[in-house]
């Protein structure tokens, strides 16, 4: 009689311990599988596919961050209007695992790709992938239409790649001279994106970068980079300069001049907030102020993003730069 | 009176304190202990004479060595185990107020000779020689004066010679042939060896200027394997040594075809001398520019003061580390890379006492140049920038001119689109083309075999048009003068790691990779072109705009990127993108014979303007 109590005792129990590990797995699957609302930044590049261009959004992604990321991965084949895709239409993507920093990749490649496609598909995917802040870099493996691996004839994949890679940041160099270093942001030929261009300050402004930084905006891209890149500001020599104060960057505003587009907004704050003394850029017609803007949180927006700050272009050249540091102090990048 | 008393006697302890300077401050000081690799010596460096006491312990075997009335300063705590001696660890401190102590520790019983060189009045060296050539009897000290290096000037240092005509060890006489050293001493190449070398057998590469000699039945020391010797005056680019089999095989590269040397053959080593003088140079209107690879320290003396130059495989600029010490300067060599042994390089010449390197975390070379006195000193770059150099003095005395200075340091390479090729005066324009006639190119056709790269809307496949090319490459560089190298002549697939060792055995000047390009969009077109390393933006700019100019296509620029065959190269790379298979336009271009003929010309035209901007600025 006892012996039968104990067996149902140990009965029970067994079943119980079953249950529970079984709902712990549908727990984490369910865990795992469920969306949540999650920022991003995908990076297509412009029609003549010279230079990445980064489009943000907010939007239901899984959890998990090996799903999330292979979700937006496969949208690298697909660019918005006026962009052009990244990754090679019919590209299939998949994230095998993300650990310590590090996500392994396999890409199947219906097409062979050239250099030039290799260095945008290689920046793209470790610029994404870093969006997700989870991931520090990528180890890429590449496979052929038929799902063999093959070795890319350009590209040296035998070290992660880095959103940092030689490269990989969109970088113009125009003889005016090495040295310090400045992120503008121009538009595409189209007007509809901004894109981040790093370029040298012109010597006449290496001891006043900020405002170097300003007139370089204004007086928009470089004339080699006419049709691929546009201004993103007006073009109206009334604009002007009105120094630093308080970490708010003055701009004067001309009188004739309306109201500055949200766009025209968003290049000004993006390109002025990149130096660590400026918080914020304020314009003033006649010293009233007619428009004012914090770092925006993203440079392209698809969607809405809540509120934020993008974090500042990972130069250590800019980053050091304060109204008051010398531009001599700062940290001369290689190109 | 009491007053009077206590004041009398407080003023006879302090000029009884004033004449008695305590033992303390009198006492030698030890600043530094260290290994020099090549002369097998472990050196103290003191700034005074050391009579040192030495006895044995046992369980374990330990060997030690007092100095008394001394005191330690130096940095090193413990040295590592010395290979090919019975020691396992050097501790050197102060073990008392008057005595430093260095202890041994041994694998078996042991002691070694030592003996003191005397530098000038405040620069001693104590050497105990741990291969056993000398007696333990200490000698006089030598007679004062700067001791000069055994190499002539302009020659790589070596470690310190002084053991040089030391007959071979006697327990080494008995045991396995091996060489032991490696180093050139005056005007020869000398392999050290325990014993008396029988045999050698000489291969002359023609087609390289590679020589080599091996050595049946030898061994050699793992650390020489390590070690690469420049010499220029003795016509030799690069000397280095390698195990294979049985057989010890010294390879040296040399600038010219026509140098040649005589070996000569002694009980405990073996040398090389040269019996030919290199050709003169064709251009006499410079300096003999200094050869691509060859990349180190040399010394030389200039009046009383001397001038160290640190010679990097590609551009480089230096920064200073916090101000100038009375015993060391400290600066970094930022850009291209300098063969410098991982050891310390012990000069011992009077003013500096070692040159020490250590990498950097960002890629920058950190060197130490320790000195024995106070100097004046000048730090320039040359006007090539791949030179930095060093010139000191004893304080007093003129510091050493050096070579033109260049142009204030700086800290980046050149942007891609910068200044263009200087014009060549038409004098020497002549004399640079006779150097480019010597020059080795390493020629890449892209992709090959199964991977046929980029495909064109036609089907044009990468592969055909990159060999094509090549090969009409190759033809006008060769009719040029120069040597060129394919890594493919046919259909054939070759990863891109061989590629780029190709290149390097090749021991080219310029490494160039052609492909065309291939994208999803076919509208798009144009010229790029690709380098990795900063020494290799000059050329891939001089070929980029060439191309451009040559073939009116749209200039989609120099860019640096992380490709393969630029990455690992020794010599500048560049990889030339010729136009877009994908873009219909460009595909019926790059298939025509005329314009493939017209890239090859751009191309040899950019590579030759890259020379002759190099060979100019030199």
């Amino acid at each position: 009689m006892r012996n039968q109590s104990r067996k149902k005792a140990r009965l029970a129990f067994l079943i119980a311990a079953l249950l529970l590990i079984a709902g712990l797995a549908a727990g984490t699957w369910f865990w795992s599988t469920r969306n949540e609302t999650r920022n991003f930044t995908l990076y297509y590049t412009d029609p003549q596919a010279m230079y990445l261009i980064p489009v943000s959004e907010a939007r239901a992604l899984p959890r998990d961050d090996g799903k999330a990321l292979s979700a937006l991965l496969n949208e690298l084949t697909d660019a918005p209007v006026g962009l052009q895709a990244t990754l090679p239409p019919g590209t299939v993507a998949e994230v095998q695992r993300i650990s310590n920093g590090q996500a392994n990749i396999t890409l199947q490649v219906p097409t062979t790709m050239g250099s030039g496609a290799e260095r945008l598909l290689a920046g793209a995917v470790a610029k994404t992938a870093a969006s997700l802040g989870s991931v520090r870099e990528v180890r890429l493996q590449l496979r052929n239409r038929d799902g063999a691996p093959y070795e890319s004839q350009h590209l040296d994949l035998s070290a992660p790649l880095s959103p940092t890679d030689p490269g990989v940041e969109n970088l113009y160099l125009d003889g005016a001279g090495e040295g310090l270093m400045v992120t503008l942001y121009y538009t595409t030929a189209d007007g509809r994106y901004l894109v981040p261009l790093r370029r040298p300050l012109p010597p006449a402004y290496r001891t006043q970068p900020i405002e170097g930084s300003f007139q370089l905006l204004i007086a928009g891209p470089p004339s080699e980079l006419t049709g691929i890149l546009g201004p993103s500001v007006p073009v109206n020599p009334g604009i002007g300069w009105g120094g630093v104060a308080m970490g708010v960057a003055q701009i004067d505003w001309p009188m004739d001049q309306p109201a500055p587009s949200a766009q025209a907004l968003r290049a000004f704050a993006l390109t002025l907030t990149e130096f660590d003394g400026i918080r914020q850029v304020s314009l003033k017609q006649q010293g009233r102020e007619v428009a004012t803007s914090m770092r925006p949180a993203a440079i392209n927006v698809a969607g809405e993003l809540p509120q934020g700050k993008l974090p500042q272009s990972a130069s250590p050249t800019t980053r050091s730069l304060t109204p008051e540091a010398s531009a001599a102090e700062a940290v001369y990048p290689a190109p | 009176m009491k007053r009077v008393t206590i004041g009398l006697m407080v003023l006879v302890l302090v000029l009884a304190s004033m004449g008695h300077q305590p033992a303390w401050a009198a006492s030698t000081l030890i600043r530094l202990v260290g290994y020099d690799e090549a002369s097998q010596r472990l050196v103290v460096f003191a700034d005074g004479p050391l009579t040192p006491r030495s006895f044995n312990l046992s369980g374990p075997h330990r060997w030690v060595v007092d100095f008394p009335n001394a005191r330690y300063r130096g940095a090193t705590v413990k040295l590592p185990a010395i290979p090919n001696s019975p020691i396992s660890g050097v501790r050197v401190s102060q073990w008392n107020m008057g005595t430093v102590r260095m202890v041994f520790d041994l694998n078996e019983a042991a002691s070694f000779p030592h003996d003191l060189l005397k530098i000038t009045d405040e620069n001693y060296r104590l050497a105990f020689h741990l291969d056993g050539k000398r007696s333990l009897s200490a000698k006089a000290p030598a007679a004062p004066g700067p001791k000069a290096p055994g190499a002539p000037e302009g020659t790589r240092v070596s470690p310190r010679d002084a053991a040089k005509d030391a007959p071979a060890p006697k327990a080494a006489a008995t045991g396995p042939a091996q060489v032991i050293g490696f180093a050139v001493e005056g005007d020869r190449l000398v392999l050290r060896t325990t014993r008396q070398i029988v045999s050698v057998k000489k291969t002359q590469l023609e087609k390289t200027g590679r020589t080599h000699y091996d050595f049946p039945g030898l061994t050699i020391s793992p650390k020489l394997t390590k070690r690469t010797i420049t010499a220029p005056k003795l016509g030799i680019r690069q000397a280095r040594l390698l195990q294979q089999g049985k057989s010890v095989r010294l390879i040296i590269d040399s600038p010219g075809r026509d140098v040649a040397w005589k070996d000569e053959t002694q009980p405990d080593r073996w040398a090389l001398i040269q019996a030919k003088e290199a050709a003169p140079k064709a251009a006499t209107y410079a300096p003999a520019p200094i050869e691509d690879g060859e990349s180190g320290l040399s010394l030389k003396r200039v009046g009383k003061g001397w001038q160290l130059t640190l010679t990097a495989n590609g551009t480089v600029t230096y920064r200073m580390v916090g101000p100038a010490r009375r015993d060391r300067l400290v600066f970094d060599i930022v850009g291209g890379s300098v063969d410098l042994p991982r050891d310390s390089l012990y000069v011992d010449n009077g003013l500096i006492a070692r040159v020490r390197s250590t990498p950097q975390p960002d890629n920058s070379l950190r060197v130490v140049v320790e000195l024995d006195q106070d100097v004046g000193f000048a730090v320039r770059s040359t006007p090539t920038q791949r030179s930095v150099v060093i010139a000191m003095a004893p304080p007093g005395t003129p510091i050493p001119a050096g070579p033109p200075v260049a142009a204030a340091p700086s800290p980046t390479p050149k942007p891609v689109e910068a200044t263009p090729t200087p014009a060549v005066p038409q004098a020497v324009d002549a004399a640079l083309d006779r150097q480019i006639d010597r020059k080795r190119i390493t020629l890449d056709p892209g992709h090959g075999g199964e991977d046929p790269g980029g495909i064109g809307s036609h089907g044009t496949e990468e592969k055909d048009i990159t060999l094509s090319l090549a090969l009409k490459l190759q033809k006008l560089m060769r009719d040029s003068g120069m040597e060129v190298q394919m890594t493919r002549t046919d259909d054939m697939q070759i990863q891109l790691r061989p590629r780029v060792a190709m290149g390097d055995d090749f021991d080219s000047d310029v490494f160039i990779s052609i492909h065309t390009n291939a994208i999803s969009n076919p509208k798009i077109n144009g010229i790029e072109t690709y380098y990795f390393t900063p020494q290799s933006l000059p050329l891939a700019r001089a070929v980029h705009r060439q191309l451009v100019t040559k073939l009116g296509r749209p200039d989609r620029g120099v860019r640096r990127n992380n490709f393969v065959v630029v990455k690992y190269n020794k010599m500048p790379a560049c990889l030339v993108e010729i136009g877009y298979l994908t873009n219909p336009t460009e595909e019926k271009l790059l298939k025509s014979p005329a314009y493939q003929q017209k890239a090859a010309e751009a191309i040899l035209a950019g590579v030759q303007d890259y020379f002759k901007s190099k060979a100019y600025r030199q």
